[in-house]
């Protein structure tokens, strides 16, 4: 009885080990990545197209913080956001205009924000490349949907080459999601309908596990 | 007509012509343009890590069909604009010069 337990007890063991679905890398347990970056090397983009106008809108000024599990990706928390006003859209009209209080109102709510909530449907590309479906909160104007982003995540171990960007462990993260603007409260009448409801927005970050 | 009228229709749709020529070797864009979006260099690094080009705005002047915005001077260079105003340069050089017997 106590053999027929004891194999089952592993049997299950084994069977969630190979169910975990995580990086295959020289690096265990939780590991949390920065991805501020003071020269500005991540990037935010949004953008909207309609028959008059293709928009795209950059921001460098990328935040945030996740943790995971090495071993399983399930694990991942965290959030992401970037500044209002750092966004640019290449006409300096435009950009007074995104930032005023009949659009994204950037005085009253200052930040956009990504919160991971949980992650879903993965694929393991390669033994350090993972894509899945990450579920989270996003606020834009005070309003908060829940969104799922295309993510696709790549760890490098700390090398030569990885140190010349930054120390640790490296992260690569490439995020896509589409939003509707309307159901941020945001009225896209002021700038003539120049912009689209559906607006396409990409994050394509690195962090590091430095300390 | 005089012939100093008739000039004048000719040298604005000369002008008109000559600016929408101008605007189509531009691209045909819909609105003047200070900046242009461009893709920077890829390292080696980050395409291990996935990452794609990084975007960046560059000053680049592309002529437009309609301004933009009001905020700059260049910003009001448009095709639109420059032919509005030879349309209004000649409607009044046309009166101007209307012969006092016609």
């Amino acid at each position: 009885m106590k053999t027929i337990l004891i194999s089952f007890i592993l049997s299950l063991a084994v069977i969630s080990i190979s169910f975990a679905q995580g990086f295959k890398v020289e690096a265990s347990g939780e590991q949390t990545f920065n991805f501020e970056d003071k020269n500005g090397r991540n990037q935010a983009t949004f953008f909207s197209t309609t028959p008059l106008e293709d928009i795209t809108g950059i921001s460098n000024v990328v935040k945030g913080k996740v943790t995971f599990d090495v071993s399983d990706v399930k694990t991942l928390k965290g959030s992401v956001s970037i500044p209002v006003s750092s966004l640019k859209t290449g006409i300096e009209l435009r950009d007074e205009h995104l930032v005023s209080d009949n659009w994204m109102d950037a005085a009253n709510f200052p930040n956009v924000t990504f919160d991971i909530k949980s992650v879903n449907d993965f694929e393991v590309e390669a033994d350090n490349k993972i894509n899945a479906k990450v579920t989270g909160d996003f606020t834009a104007h005070g309003v908060t949907k829940k969104v799922v982003a295309e993510v696709t995540m790549t760890y490098l171990i700390e090398s030569e080459q990885t140190k010349q960007r930054a120390p640790g462990d490296l992260l690569g993260v490439q995020a896509k999601f589409n939003i509707n603007l309307s159901e941020y409260d945001i009225e896209n009448m002021i700038i003539g309908q120049k912009v689209a409801e559906e607006i396409e927005i990409n994050v394509n970050m690195v962090g590091s596990n430095a300390r | 007509m005089n012939n100093k009228q008739k000039l004048i229709i000719t040298v604005g749709i000369f002008l008109i012509v000559v600016t929408v020529i101008i605007w189509l070797l531009n691209g045909g864009d819909f609105f003047t343009k200070t900046q242009i979006l461009v893709e920077k260099e890829v390292s080696e690094l980050d395409k291990m890590l996935g990452i794609p080009p990084q975007k960046e705005f560059k000053d680049t002047f592309v002529f437009g069909l309609v301004p933009p915005g009001l905020t700059a001077t260049m910003e009001m260079v448009s095709a639109a604009t420059i032919s509005g105003l030879i349309v209004v340069i000649s409607g009044i050089l046309f009166f101007r010069f209307k012969s006092k017997k016609s």
